[in-house]
């Protein structure tokens, strides 16, 4: 990839900020999420147990909100669609509710080098942490740490 | 974690070539991993924190599209079905040099928090069968957006 990867102008791309569409309430995702392709694709795959969270368990909930992207409704706000934009309108870093705790997001775009390409290849990260107390499916109180990839 | 060929972007989805993540819970969480509580370390009076993990196991859906949709790709913009591919991730995330400070509070959202707007760097890697990725050294310039905070939400919003 040459710097062009990166985007014209300030060499940056919001990147997923046209893939992250209108703001969906709970009712819409609950009732298209049961019904949403391949949410059950990803087990025995080897990914962490998080994955297969279940109502009932001592899980976190995911935030009640969220985005449409490409149509599938998920749970969760990208932090900023403006470089610019002040603090004060940032959307909710955190992917889970019922949360007291220390919360962290960033939207990084860079690159580097894959395996078999002469050129960089360009990257984007989107990732984040929670950290502290919340309220599980089970509806204990729980404190743990978890990180947004 | 994505990668491209060309510019990042939905715009230029043809030109992704790895989507890293998690998956999405049966419950919906997004995204998520649960991880050491020493894997994350937070200074908010200096307005620092970072996130340091290895060798996580993630899966690799190719793109966005694929990665939402379960590899079932999309009619429009037309992407083709992908099965994801397990491989690991390696990262190492860095917030420091505070912009901006502020209190927070969305009702809509149901959050409410005190905010640190700050630089932040990324150096990761991944790894699975045939192919393999490492980030340039951290770059404080590709920063785009990035916060820490501590926060309240839900039950514990008001």
């Amino acid at each position: 990839m040459n710097k062009q990867g990166l985007g014209a102008g300030n060499g940056l791309h919001m990147g997923h900020s046209h893939i992250w569409q209108h703001v969906f309430s709970r009712r819409q995702l609950m009732k298209t999420a049961a019904g949403t392709a391949g949410l059950g694709m990803i087990s025995g795959l080897g990914v962490p147990k998080l994955a297969h969270a279940q109502a009932g368990s001592g899980e976190p909930k995911p935030i009640p909100g969220g985005v449409l992207a490409f149509g599938v409704p998920v749970h969760h706000f990208p932090l900023s669609l403006s470089v610019g934009k002040p603090l004060s309108e940032i959307n909710d870093p955190s992917e889970i509710t019922d949360f007291n705790g220390f919360v962290g997001g960033v939207h990084i775009l860079g690159e580097g080098n894959g395996t078999g390409f002469d050129t960089p290849l360009a990257f984007q990260t989107d990732m984040g942490f929670m950290q502290g107390e919340f309220i599980g499916e089970d509806g204990e109180h729980h404190n743990r740490t978890f990180v947004f990839v | 974690m994505d990668l491209y060929t060309g510019p990042v972007g939905s715009h230029n989805l043809l030109q992704q070539i790895h989507d890293y993540s998690p998956g999405i819970s049966a419950n919906g969480l997004f995204w998520l991993i649960s991880a050491p509580h020493d894997a994350v370390q937070v200074r908010l009076g200096s307005g620092t924190a970072s996130v340091q993990m290895t060798d996580v196991p993630v899966l690799d859906a190719h793109d966005i599209a694929n990665a939402l949709t379960g590899g079932l790709g999309l009619a429009n913009p037309p992407i083709p079905p992908i099965a994801a591919v397990p491989a690991t991730v390696s990262f190492d995330i860095e917030w420091s040099n505070v912009i901006e400070q502020a209190k927070v509070t969305n009702e809509m959202q149901g959050f409410t928090g005190q905010f640190w707007k700050t630089g932040a760097t990324v150096k990761w890697s991944s790894n699975q069968a045939g192919f393999s990725f490492d980030s340039e050294a951290p770059n404080p310039t590709r920063n785009i957006y990035s916060v820490i905070g501590h926060e309240h939400s839900g039950a514990f919003f008001h």
